[in-house]
């Protein structure tokens, strides 16, 4: 090895070390912050490593109960809301890769246009409509205000990833018998299956780490979210930050597992619209 | 006889287009409505909404948000914070994505941090940044005070807040860039790097000549999603610094939200928040077209 190259080495490491650490250090300080007791956390000058180290503030969440409640309430809302969402946009995204149909052309326009509205555009109707509706403050409600941006976002990811589906197969499949819907059933869906599971995570995790449409539309705190949870810890006069990252280390912590696991997936499915233009 | 069995055949396969739509058209329908109903909304005085009549007044609506004081102030907010991030973000991404492109151990365990904070809720994001940067108990002037520098009181005082915002947003964004450009520099070969090696190319010049010109359309991409995304930004100066100091961190979004929950002024948020989406859509719309353009002039 050169000098020159051990040189650029160091010095690709040193860009890639200093970013990581910058990035992951806030995870790293959060779960410190959540297994030291309450003096500790405000002793002056700062001390890192937890000293003592303990597990009350998880006691004390889990033994409060409202965080398992905000946690049901958040799967049950992600799982629901991406469920409905998968069922609909599957065969919208297929008829939009693979026909070509002037309706077809008009409702991709339209999908493109309503994608650009800011969420808080649509949340002030949103909120006279479900008032009207008396669907403020219910789960039925949160889960519809969702639909649309899940909707459209797999729309766009599942269409990138239908168009790579090879003709000759789906013109077999016709000829053997399979109508429109089993193609998609036996062909299209088991095929694309992992940009599907990707658009899936990806979904839903928006409605998992959603905040502002939930804050407007849950009062109730038995329906509250896990976001709104942790929002109401702050809000408090006094915050408690040994429970507070407690919950958020429960919060974050399916979130870190899945991207572990399904790190190259989700590069996938994020930058599968970003590249291909 | 063959050509009619043709068309009829067509004619079907676009009927079940329209109807795989059907669904997904029902729910998008429902956004549609909602944006309308804002519209709407925009023309309807503040008591008229409170009150469920309708009141049309016109302009008026339009004309105090963009008489407000405020709402120069936030405007002027939103548009650095956009810019202040983007440029950040990108000169992160260059440089980052140039790193992992060379592949050496340790890129993979390196891709997961940078994701880690992308996936996390910005609610989550804002929470721990909000402790790191207390004044007194916080580790970010903890470490400040051990390389001999006093660190400002972060969310209090006006300047240091509008970094710590934008610290924040950078550090939950530049991950989404990073990987769009590393997804991009990935396809350049090697072997034209090579060859522009062999003929006496220099790192920087094969850099600013083979890869950067590769990358082109994947930052137009990244600023197309990017721009209108931080022109929306919300939760984390929510949970951050509430607008605060002295309003010296309000963005429109903020506003927006703000004058409609908390005033209860529903026509002029509703107002702004319509010129909000005009904007966003003036910009992806002409930004696409220069783009597309350019895309022409290079064929």
């Amino acid at each position: 090895m050169t000098k020159k190259k051990i040189f650029t080495n160091i010095y690709t490491y040193f860009i890639l070390i200093v970013v990581s650490v910058f990035l992951i250090f806030p995870f790293i300080w959060l779960v410190f912050t959540s297994v030291k007791t309450e003096v500790q956390l405000f002793e002056v000058p700062v001390k890192i490593l937890p000293d003592p180290f303990t597990i009350k503030n998880y006691i004390d969440v889990i033994q409060d109960g409202s965080m398992m409640v905000y946690l049901k309430n958040s799967l049950l809302i992600s799982v629901l809301t991406t469920g409905i969402a998968l069922v609909i946009s599957i065969p919208a995204a297929y008829a939009l890769a693979k026909i070509k149909f002037r309706a077809g052309m008009a409702f991709f326009m339209i999908i493109l246009v309503i994608r650009m509205v800011p969420g808080v555009t649509q949340i002030l109707p949103m909120f006279q409509v479900l008032t009207r509706l008396h669907l403020i403050n219910t789960r039925i409600g949160l889960i519809i205000s969702y639909l649309p941006g899940s909707v459209i976002f797999m729309i766009m990811l599942l269409r990138t990833f239908f168009m790579e589906f090879p003709q000759e197969l789906e013109d077999a499949g016709m000829i053997d018998g399979l109508g429109t819907v089993g193609v998609i059933r036996r062909l299209v869906i088991p095929i694309s299956l992992p940009g599907i599971c990707s658009a899936t995570l990806m979904s839903f995790l928006s409605s998992w780490n959603e905040f502002m449409y939930a804050s407007v539309i849950i009062r109730s705190p038995e329906l509250k979210t896990m976001p709104l949870g942790i929002q109401s810890y702050v809000s408090t006069f006094q915050i408690y930050w040994g429970k507070l990252t407690a919950n958020a280390v429960i919060y974050v912590l399916p979130v870190v597992l899945f991207t572990i696991f399904a790190s190259k997936g989700l590069i996938q499915g994020m930058t599968a619209g970003a590249v291909k233009e | 006889m063959r050509q009619k069995k043709y068309v009829v055949l067509k004619q079907r396969r676009k009927r079940t287009g329209i109807l795989l739509c059907i669904p997904a058209f029902l729910v998008v329908a429902y956004a549609i409505y909602m944006l309308g109903y804002a519209l709407v909304m925009s023309f309807n005085s503040n008591m008229g909404v409170l009150s469920g009549e309708y009141h049309f007044v016109g302009w008026e609506n339009y004309r105090k948000v963009l008489e407000s004081e405020e709402m120069r102030g936030v405007v002027g907010n939103t548009l650095l914070y956009a810019a202040a991030t983007i440029v950040t973000e990108l000169g992160i991404g260059l440089l980052v994505s140039a790193a992992l492109r060379r592949n050496l151990r340790g890129s993979q365990a390196a891709k997961v941090c940078i994701m880690l904070p992308m996936m996390m809720a910005p609610i989550a994001s804002g929470t721990i940044w909000r402790w790191m940067l207390t004044d007194r108990y916080g580790i970010v002037n903890h470490l400040l005070g051990l390389l001999n520098i006093d660190g400002p009181m972060w969310l209090a005082d006006k300047l240091a807040a509008k970094f710590a915002i934008l610290f924040v947003s950078v550090w939950t964004a530049a991950p989404f860039v990073i990987l769009v450009l590393l997804a991009s520099i990935s396809s350049v070969s090697d072997d034209i790097i090579e060859a522009a090696r062999i003929d006496g190319a220099g790192g920087l010049q094969v850099y600013w000549n083979i890869i950067f010109p590769h990358l082109k359309s994947a930052i137009a991409v990244i600023l197309l999603i990017r721009i209108p995304d931080a022109l929306k930004m919300y939760d984390i100066v929510y949970i951050l610094t509430d607008g605060g100091p002295a309003n010296a961190t309000q963005v429109i979004s903020f506003y927006v939200y703000n004058k409609g929950f908390t005033s209860l002024k529903f026509g002029e948020a509703a107002a702004a928040s319509f010129l909000l989406f005009l904007f966003i859509a003036a910009f992806s719309v002409f930004f696409n077209s220069l783009v597309n353009r350019n895309k022409k002039k290079g064929r």
